[in-house]
């Protein structure tokens, strides 16, 4: 999986935003906040296209994290991605 | 009608071909001086309206995009089919062209007005002006800003509070501008101010933005910054364009630094224009 071209994360004040621009910001009209590994896990899946699995081994190798944690904060990332159709 | 306007430092050769909306409004911001680097904004009322495709489609309600890098176009179309108008722009938004079909008869002036309003605010998101749906009004010198989507009860509570403040007047009923300038929140009135067309070409420090709540008990509460980023965000004119969206986002920044920005529970009556005529006589 991967994010589509048009959404790009942007700092406002304190708070990390996913903003749809281009078209995407036509069919969007909202933003989606996130905390450092949501912010992670987007960059992660726009530079690539890979798979859960592969998402879990990138957060694990970059954060001193419990895996039970991480897979729960991927499972419920990919979720809002998908309701958003932020996912090619 | 030709007319070179100045709303703040944004610059518009405005074209247009109905006095419905503009008539006496626009000649507040009139100026005799051309620009080169103004902004051509042309409206014009055709007959046969044909699309212009370019590299890249997109398809969204019932309305088509095309664009390349240099040119984007808008195409929305009537039920059956026809094209009902088309904006084709520059993307530098140095050029935009907005053409309707005649058979939107007695609808054309508003259609004028809107789809002109939405180019300029794309505008004014370039020259770093943020566009707020908002009653603004100036009381005391300030500027007192009623936020709220619409009928969230703006131009009623506005009514209220100009009917208890006779010094008071409006300054954009709609959507006025956000600056930032030196440091400081101004607000401006432009020409696009919703359908009573109230406004007044005036630049204005602001005193507060009050996001409206319709309820059955009133009060004006501080919000956290988090709420005031959600609230902001919800009432603003979006851009699409990246460079506007990081435009809009320095002007947020700003905003949320400096502005006072309260969520008003207010009911249907003169009562909570009354406390918040209190609540700005505590400020003062």
């Amino acid at each position: 999986m991967k994010i589509k071209k048009d959404y790009v994360i942007k700092q406002i004040g304190k708070e990390l935003v996913i903003v749809p621009i281009k078209d995407e910001a036509i069919r969007f009209n909202g933003i989606i906040t996130v905390n450092k590994t949501g912010a992670f896990l987007f960059e992660q899946l726009q530079k690539d296209d890979l798979t859960e699995e592969q998402l879990v081994e990138r957060v694990l190798d970059n954060y001193d994290a419990e895996e039970k944690i991480v897979r729960k904060d991927i499972f419920d990332f990919i979720k809002i991605c998908q309701e958003h159709l932020l996912i090619d | 009608m030709n007319k070179l306007l100045k709303i703040g430092d944004i610059n518009i050769d405005f074209t247009y071909q109905f006095d419905s909306y503009f008539k006496d409004v626009v000649n507040a911001y009139q100026t005799d001086e051309f620009h080169d680097d103004s902004y051509k904004l042309i409206v014009t009322v055709e007959k046969d309206l044909r699309e212009e495709k370019k590299e890249n489609k997109f398809v969204y309600n019932d309305n088509i995009k095309w664009s390349d890098s240099e040119e984007t176009s808008i195409i929305t179309h009537f039920p059956d089919g026809r094209i009902k108008s088309i904006i084709s722009y520059k993307n530098d938004y140095s050029l935009i062209k907005i053409t309707l079909n005649e058979d939107l008869k007695d609808k054309l002036p508003e259609y004028e007005y809107v789809l002109s309003g939405k180019m300029f605010f794309e505008i004014a998101l370039k020259k770093k002006y943020l566009p707020v749906h908002a009653s603004a009004i100036k009381v005391n010198g300030k500027a007192v800003l009623l936020s709220g989507p619409s009928k969230s009860g703006k131009s009623t509570q506005s009514k209220y509070f100009l009917d208890l403040n006779r010094n008071a007047y409006i300054i954009n009923e709609d959507k006025p501008l956000l600056k930032i300038d030196d440091g400081r929140v101004f607000v401006l009135g432009t020409p696009w101010s919703g359908k009573h067309v109230i406004n007044a070409n005036e630049k204005v420090l602001l005193q507060g933005i009050y996001f409206l709540n319709k309820s059955t008990k009133t009060s004006i509460n501080e919000i956290d910054r988090k709420l005031k980023l959600k609230l902001l965000m919800k009432n603003i004119h979006r851009p699409s364009d990246e460079e506007s969206i990081d435009n809009m986002i320095e002007v947020l920044n700003n905003l949320i630094d400096l502005s006072s920005i309260y969520h008003f529970d207010c009911e249907n009556n003169i009562s909570s224009a009354r406390v918040l005529q209190t609540f700005l006589e505590d400020q003062i």
